[in-house]
């Protein structure tokens, strides 16, 4: 399969395309963290995180390839990893805890979120997932998902919001996360 | 469009520039419209760290195949090494050729054109049946090992390929021959069997030491870094001339001449020519 074959069907959503761009690129991307001080493991987190990114900006088709996709998500990586650098030589131990504590309820926010998207059926969690992080189109999410046209689409994402919105809501009221 | 309407549309930027100032101005208006907007924000940020989540826990299942090198790249990278020794040997020779072709390396981009040297008990794998003469310039043994490979099929990519490898002809800089305040960034005898020699795949080792605050060692085709290097990432470079290849690291804005000829731990000494380091930056 070409690089352009390749880049087409991640920009259709096809996840197993990302699959195998993630394991061609796999070596060559740890080695860029590992050969500048990172673990095996932070090296694996900037990776996942670049393809990632790589993904949403492809599928949202807000990105125009202009140099190989190795190189692409190569400069990501990279930008990223800086950033993690940074991060550790900027923030003492004593900062590191406050942020933490400051994180926790955001943390606790999302635990909850996640627990009421996991109740919602797949068909919503795949309409939602699309929508808002994949960026999709609602045509192309009435192609991928096999609705009749947009409308239903548009319909179906309307009422797993409401569901979900009413989930969560329920559910930050029992957690005293609502006023 | 009701408010509701206009958040979800202010989240997945459908509004215009006009539209957004009014929504944040009306939030900053209405508690109950900034409350509703701060719950859209969390619903919807959730939606996208669920998905991140599966995303990456599919990643996560993804098999990488084991580090261990097939035969076919095992031969592609001791061919690569007896062509670039041909070519370097080529080089020194041919002193009257006009304007060689040089290389640009970038240690990090893991350039394969000059593939790491392999393991002498990588090559012993291959060659038992000339084990004796292992003793002999690793590029000897090499050669020879080239001669006993089957054929395998001419594959070009190795699946660990760097991306958009750019292989730059450059001219040396006139001024780096001239200047004495430099470090000694002299050609090293890259093509002899016994000069040390950084690989495009070097381990480099990062160490504290007392005594050495910001220097370097070349080892074992490895580089050893003494200091505290973790507040910025370096890269390794190496330039291939026609005097040989040249390595050189950067490191916060400053590139440094790794002298390979020998295991001595050296100083890091910024390099002061400004045209090598146009050259450099420009390549890097």
């Amino acid at each position: 399969m070409t690089e352009q074959e390749l880049f087409a069907r991640i920009c259709r959503g096809d996840e197993q395309a990302l699959e195998v761009i993630y394991q061609k690129y796999y070596r060559m991307m740890v080695r860029l963290v590992t050969s500048n001080n990172g673990t095996e493991q932070e090296a694996k987190d900037v990776y996942q995180e670049a393809v990632v990114v790589f993904w949403q900006k492809a599928t949202s088709g807000n990105l125009v390839l202009t140099s190989k996709m190795s190189t692409y998500i190569y400069s990501i990586c990279l930008n990223l990893w800086r950033k993690e650098l940074d991060r550790k030589s900027r923030h003492s131990n004593e900062e590191k805890d406050a942020i933490e504590y400051q994180e926790q309820e955001k943390q606790e926010k999302v635990r909850i979120i996640h627990e009421c998207i996991d109740r919602l059926d797949d068909t919503c969690k795949k309409v939602l997932s699309y929508y808002y992080f994949d960026g999709m189109s609602m045509k192309e999410i009435a192609e991928k998902l096999g609705f009749a046209n947009t409308d239903t689409a548009k319909t179906k994402k309307y009422k797993c919001k409401k569901k979900l919105d009413e989930l969560i809501k329920s559910a930050y009221s029992a957690h005293d996360f609502l006023d | 469009m009701t408010n509701s309407e206009r958040i979800e549309a202010y989240f997945t930027n459908q509004l215009t520039e006009a539209e957004q100032q009014q929504l944040l101005q009306d939030i900053d208006a209405d508690a109950a419209l900034k409350a509703e907007y701060q719950f859209q924000q969390e619903v919807i940020e959730g939606i996208k760290a669920y998905r991140k989540q599966e995303l990456i826990a599919r990643l996560d299942q993804v098999k990488i195949p084991s580090a261990g090198k097939p035969v076919w790249l095992k031969t592609l990278g001791i061919t690569g090494v007896v062509a670039v020794a041909t070519l370097g040997t080529y080089l020194w020779l041919d002193k009257t050729a006009d304007a060689p072709p040089a290389e640009v390396v970038q240690d990090t981009l893991e350039q394969t054109v000059t593939p790491t040297q392999p393991a002498a008990s990588e090559i012993a794998d291959n060659i038992t049946p000339v084990e004796d003469k292992v003793t002999g310039p690793v590029t000897t043994a090499t050669e020879e090992t080239t001669m006993r490979e089957t054929p395998t099929p001419a594959k070009t990519e190795s699946t660990d390929k760097a991306p958009e490898v750019v292989i730059p002809e450059i001219t040396e800089p006139e001024a780096e021959t001239a200047t004495t305040t430099d470090v000694d960034i002299s050609a090293p005898k890259a093509m002899s069997s016994s000069a040390v020699r950084l690989s495009t795949r070097t381990d480099v080792e990062v160490k504290l030491s007392k005594k050495y605050k910001f220097h370097y060692q070349v080892k074992d085709g490895g580089l050893i870094l003494y200091g505290n290097f973790n507040d910025s990432p370096f890269e390794v470079l190496e330039m291939k001339t026609s005097k040989g290849i040249k390595s050189y690291l950067y490191y916060k804005e400053h590139f440094y001449a790794l002298e390979t000829g020998s295991e001595e731990i050296r100083p890091l000494i910024a390099i002061e020519n400004q045209s090598l380091i146009n050259e450099l930056q420009k390549r890097r």
